[in-house]
């Protein structure tokens, strides 16, 4: 008797994404857009500041009235008054907390 | 991307404050997209609402607003008649978008609408044609190819409408090919009130009376002149005498014919025939078919690819007719009227004086006329 195989519904793949991170620019004036690929979670999310979490980065993105747009592939697109972005390793993050 | 909401509908949820981070990577997570302001409001996609509800079943959001297309309909999903009627008005536009509903032709002064219409079906080109299936530069091509009539042609679009602009070919007659040498003989007996001369030597002159064949032009240039021959040319007009006779048999034998009956009748929408009455039965030869095709306009004056067409029927049967005496006067008098036409069509009426008499068989009606024509015609050496 031949068997039939199954198909096995697998979860989304990320494989295709590079690791790390990349900021896009695009300057109007004070309304600043910037794309982060390569995102794996939100730590915090406010109308001034937002928390992007990558493998190893920690991102802090600083500013007034900031929007964010989640896209497939782990991008994410923040729009606002941005007035930083900070960079700090995920490990040192957990290990201050 | 507004269009695209309100085609395929949108909700907007507003998120808490503190799971706002938590709803972006639940999101993220699941490949899903989707914008959060900074008021905290997601837009999401009407028909994918499932897939964000499942992806924010943990974090508490609420659903602030929604609409769209959709939306609408689903709100009004029990008033049946709004929303087939909107679906079928839809889908008709759609639909009649395909069609060539209407030709219009500018740019004729001679040829007729109705030839260059006819001149365009014959290169496949005709109201309830699917645009897809033409190709406007080839229909210009092929009419301009095997046209008579027409010398440019160009075809716009615009919405269902072809408009047609053409340019009539300028027509060139060559004139006729004369033989080297020739007189100008009169064709019948005639006064002569005007001549012309082109070329040759004028034989006569006005209020001369000449009888058929005689000269008129010569060919032949006197000594004096110069000498020589010439292909004789010119117009020579004269005062012509004729009797246009009809006579009408008592006893005749004619068609007569019954009451129409309706036979079939149709609406051609597009090319689609709907048949919306039909008698079944035999067609045979002792009846006449009558067709009747009628094309509906807006405001009588733009076509709408809309035919109506009807076929009636009538027994005919030939029937031994016994005229009266004035109806034979009538029918003479009718007829004569039409040889007259067509016998004088070239010719200016100067006189005309009409006598008709009973006779054995019928009755005879006769028009003597007189009227000034072209009595010239060219006759070269060898011919005589």
């Amino acid at each position: 008797m031949t068997q039939k195989k199954k198909k096995e519904k697998t979860p989304i793949s990320h494989k295709g994404v590079l690791p790390g991170f990349r900021i896009e620019a695009d300057g109007r004036g004070n309304f600043l857009s910037v794309t982060f690929i390569g995102i794996a979670s939100i730590k915090e999310f406010s109308n001034t500041e937002i928390n992007l979490l990558t493998k190893r980065e920690l991102l802090i993105v600083c500013g007034k009235k900031l929007e964010i747009s989640v896209f497939e592939n782990k991008t994410v697109q923040i729009q606002g008054e941005i007035e930083e972005i900070k960079f700090s390793s995920a490990k040192e993050t957990r290990r201050n907390r | 991307m507004k269009l695209y909401y309100f085609i395929f509908g949108y909700l907007n949820v507003l998120i808490s404050g503190e799971e706002r981070a938590e709803a972006v990577t639940a999101l993220l997570r699941r490949g899903l997209t989707g914008k959060i302001s900074e008021n905290g409001i997601l837009r999401v996609p009407f028909f994918k609402r499932k897939r964000y509800e499942n992806a924010l079943k943990n974090i508490s959001h609420t659903t602030v607003r929604s609409g769209g297309l959709p939306v609408i309909l689903l709100n009004n999903k029990r008033r049946y008649g709004i929303i087939s009627g909107l679906i079928l008005l839809a889908a008709i536009y759609v639909l009649t978008s395909f069609f060539v509903w209407d030709i219009r032709i500018t740019g004729n002064e001679k040829i007729s609408d109705t030839i260059i219409l006819d001149e365009l079906s014959d290169v496949g080109f005709e109201t309830g044609n699917t645009w897809r299936s033409l190709s406007l530069g080839e229909v210009e091509g092929r009419l301009l190819e095997v046209s008579e009539n027409i010398g440019w042609i160009n075809i716009n679009r615009r919405g269902n409408v072809a408009y047609v602009t053409v340019k009539e070919k300028a027509i060139y007659k060559p004139s006729e090919e004369k033989a080297a040498f020739s007189n100008v003989v009169a064709s019948c007996d005639a006064v002569i009130e005007e001549i012309t001369v082109r070329s040759g030597v004028a034989c006569v002159k006005v209020g001369d009376t000449v009888k058929a064949g005689e000269l008129l032009i010569s060919g032949i240039i006197p000594n004096e002149l110069g000498g020589g021959f010439v292909g004789a040319d010119g117009d020579v007009f004269g005062r012509v005498a004729k009797d246009i006779t009809v006579e009408i048999e008592r006893n005749e034998t004619v068609m007569a014919y019954g009451e129409e009956k309706l036979y079939k009748a149709s609406i051609k929408i597009f090319k689609l025939p709907i048949n919306i009455f039909k008698k079944y039965g035999k067609l045979d030869n002792s009846c006449a078919i009558i067709e009747d095709v009628k094309e509906c306009t807006l405001f009588g004056k733009y076509r709408i690819p809309i035919v109506l067409e009807r076929l009636y029927v009538t027994e005919k049967t030939e029937v031994q007719k016994n005229y009266t005496d004035a109806e034979l006067m009538s029918i003479a008098s009718l007829r004569l009227a039409e040889l007259r036409f067509i016998r004088l069509a070239e010719a200016e009426l100067m006189k005309i004086r009409t006598d008709g008499e009973f006779t054995e068989r019928g009755y005879r009606m006769t028009s003597y006329v007189t009227v000034l024509e072209n009595i010239g015609e060219t006759r070269s050496f060898t011919d005589e």
